[in-house]
């Protein structure tokens, strides 16, 4: 409990200090699995992966392969069976659901495939969503402003300066997910994890997302990892990581592996 | 903030937020305008069942000698608990009442002569309210005939069934103190409308006098206690405190020889209350109040219902966005918050637009039955004011309190399943 007051208040006790400080986000033989019936499937199968800031890792592998659970272990939305995530060093599995909360909102940005912004809310208005979810009442009568530049100047860095005040669904797809971006960018969290982000746009806005994922990531430091079937995104990463029927390995090295088993 | 945010957002986009305010509403109205109409004829009728009368009598029974110091006890009584208007002494006596037929011979009627300080009566009773000649003070004399006849006040329903008037005739027997029968004849000086015949059955007359007359001369049978809220809630317990009193005085002044007999006496005393001498009628009225206010919280039930419905169904449509909310780091607490702040928006919405429509409803009423040229009750029933409606602060915080209630627990329930939905399912959800 005082660990997780600590969290709160910002400051990370000594003692919880287990990763290395140059990785933002660290997974250690991370566990999940999934019982289907009297089926037990084994999703994720002891995983290691780190993030650094600054860095932009891919992660492949087939549709199903577990890519998205690892994703949502990642960012806190899941609890692994086994293993242990740390966040800026800050073990997550000890901590409560309001903590896990609380380190997803000032830590984490989300960009998912299906963009997943609230229809209710128009474009500057989602942004500053995770802002709103930040402050209480009263910090937000203070604070407003300044979140609401924030936004504004965010909104005009992915172009969408005239949708202002529209809604999600008078915007095209790209639109849309320019205002993810936005969104998860909003808070300058330290991670990003992107679940296919391109996956629902043509190659051309595709490529416009991801350049923003790209530049809005580098400049501010953040750490991203973004699950692609897009070879052109992964091709541009840092990093590369397949998963594969539980296991994470190097991309390229399974790529090279697996070209080298086709040519022979 | 996000709480408040979502919530006002889903309410202002959703229409159905706007059925349920509107039903809200609609119950809020209904309510109102039902009860007051109802606490209005209650009122009417609490009023016609007060009106000349005290609102508690103490009396010390037929067979003793009556009260003995009249204005000095109604006096200390008046001070012995807070609310109360005054107490006046009294001494009624039944009474055969004689008339000059207008078609000659005479009428003869059983009624009831009640002897009052008539100052007292008109400064602490409602008797000047209804008064046919507001500027009656005195009973005093008239001369008839070369002899002085002592006056009197009248019921309307004696003028109306016997053709009296003013100046008239009236000649009363009534049986003094040793049992005989003594007539004595009266001159009307005015009459009262207590639009109830069986209070206008009487005739107002000077006490010193009458008490002369039967014999029980600086004497009273009964004393009357006015209070400033006559429907006060501890009017029972206030009587037995008097009684108490009066019983203390009745000792307390009593000759040292008489004081056993005067103990004795002091057992003899009765209280009623206005409520005691109506009491069918006024529990008839009360329930009827009652039970309308436990069908309209069947209804504030059906609306809590209603409003879980609605609210069961936005959760099922907003999944996605509840997983996403979870991602951007919204607490289940929060996500629960959301969906009750809505069921309390609609609340408030629906009980502000209902109070203020059944305000206008209300305090219009009789224009708009006007309009429609519709009396649900036969004319004149309850005087030429109209329908008559009282809304009570009790019924304005009861209906108020019980929506807010019925629209937050009706939202509780598909908002706490909402706080429970796991964030990843949210996400996957198609």
């Amino acid at each position: 409990m005082s660990e997780a007051k600590a969290t709160m208040t910002g400051a990370i006790p000594d003692g919880a200090r287990t990763a290395p400080p140059q990785a933002v986000l660290r997974a250690q033989n991370v566990a999940r699995f999934f019982i289907d019936g009297d089926r037990r499937l084994d999703v994720l199968k002891g995983v290691d992966l780190s993030l650094h800031a600054g860095e932009v890792t891919a992660l492949i592998g087939r549709s199903g392969c577990g890519k998205s659970t690892l994703l949502h272990l990642l960012g806190l939305l899941d609890r692994p069976d086994s293993g242990e995530i740390a966040i800026d060093g800050t073990p997550a599995g000890s901590l409560s659901e309001r903590d896990r909360a609380y380190l997803r909102n000032r830590h984490v940005g989300f960009i998912f495939q299906h963009y997943f912004l609230l229809p209710e809310f128009n474009v500057v208005e989602n942004v500053l969503m995770p802002a709103q979810i930040a402050c209480s009442p009263a910090a937000w009568l203070s604070q407003r402003q300044r979140h609401q530049e924030r936004a504004e100047e965010l909104v005009e860095r992915v172009g969408l300066s005239n949708h202002r005040t529209q809604r999600p669904r008078t915007l095209s797809g790209g639109e849309r997910q320019r205002v993810a971006v936005a969104r998860a960018m909003m808070l300058e969290p330290r991670i990003l994890l992107c679940d296919e982000p391109t996956g629902n746009l043509d190659p051309e806005t595709g490529n416009h997302i991801m350049d923003l994922i790209f530049t809005l990531s580098r400049k501010q430091g953040a750490a991203v990892l973004t699950v692609t079937h897009d070879r052109a995104f992964s091709a541009r990463a840092d990093r590369v990581y397949r998963l594969d029927q539980g296991v994470l390995m190097d991309g390229q090295k399974a790529e090279g592996g697996r070209q080298k088993a086709e040519n022979s | 903030m996000y709480v408040i945010s979502i919530a006002a957002r889903h309410f202002k986009t959703r229409s159905i937020s706007y059925v349920a305010a509107s039903l809200i509403a609609i119950v809020v109205v209904i309510y109102i305008l039902i009860i007051s109409v109802l606490e209005g004829i209650k009122a009417h009728y609490m009023d016609a069942i007060q009106s000349i009368l005290a609102h508690a009598t103490l009396s010390v029974g037929q067979l003793t000698g009556g009260i003995e110091h009249p204005d000095t006890w109604a006096d200390e009584l008046s001070k012995t608990e807070p609310g109360i208007k005054g107490v006046t002494a009294n001494l009624e006596s039944p009474a055969m009442a004689i008339f000059t037929s207008p078609h000659g011979g005479a009428i003869q009627t059983i009624g009831l002569l009640r002897g009052v300080d008539l100052p007292r009566e008109l400064k602490f009773g409602r008797l000047r309210e209804f008064l046919s000649d507001k500027s009656i003070n005195q009973f005093g004399t008239r001369d008839t005939g070369g002899r002085q006849s002592p006056c009197c006040i009248v019921g309307e329903y004696w003028r109306k069934s016997y053709d009296l008037k003013v100046g008239k005739s009236v000649t009363f027997i009534f049986t003094t103190d040793d049992d005989n029968a003594r007539p004595m004849q009266f001159v009307v000086i005015g009459f009262f409308d207590a639009q109830s015949s069986n209070l206008e059955n009487c005739a107002y007359c000077d006490r010193e006098m009458l008490a002369k007359a039967v014999g029980t001369e600086g004497r009273a049978k009964t004393l009357s206690i006015w209070f400033d809220d006559p429907n006060r809630a501890d009017i029972d317990a206030v009587c037995s405190t008097l009684k108490s009193k009066l019983a203390e005085l009745i000792v307390r002044d009593a000759p040292k020889e008489e004081k056993k007999a005067a103990e004795d006496r002091a057992t003899w005393i009765q209280s009623e209350t206005w409520k005691d001498k109506e009491n069918k009628m006024y529990e008839a009225i009360s329930s009827d109040n009652f039970y309308m206010r436990v069908i309209m919280f069947v209804f504030l039930v059906l609306i809590a219902f209603i409003v879980f419905l609605i609210f069961g169904r936005l959760v099922a449509e907003k999944i996605r966005d509840i997983g996403a909310l979870r991602a951007m780091g919204a607490t289940r607490f929060g996500i629960s918050a959301c969906f009750v702040a809505q069921g309390f928006i609609i609340g408030s919405i629906g009980l502000v637009t209902g109070l203020i429509l059944s305000y206008f409803l209300v305090t219009r009423m009789n224009g708009v039955l006007e309009y429609f040229k519709w009396n649900p009750y036969p004319e004149g029933m309850f005087g030429s004011n109209g329908m008559p409606h009282v809304t009570l602060p009790f019924d304005l915080v009861l209906i108020s309190s019980l929506t807010i209630i019925a629209a937050v627990l009706g939202a509780l329930y598909p908002a706490w399943r909402a706080s429970r939905l796991n964030p990843v399912e949210c996400l996957r959800h198609e």
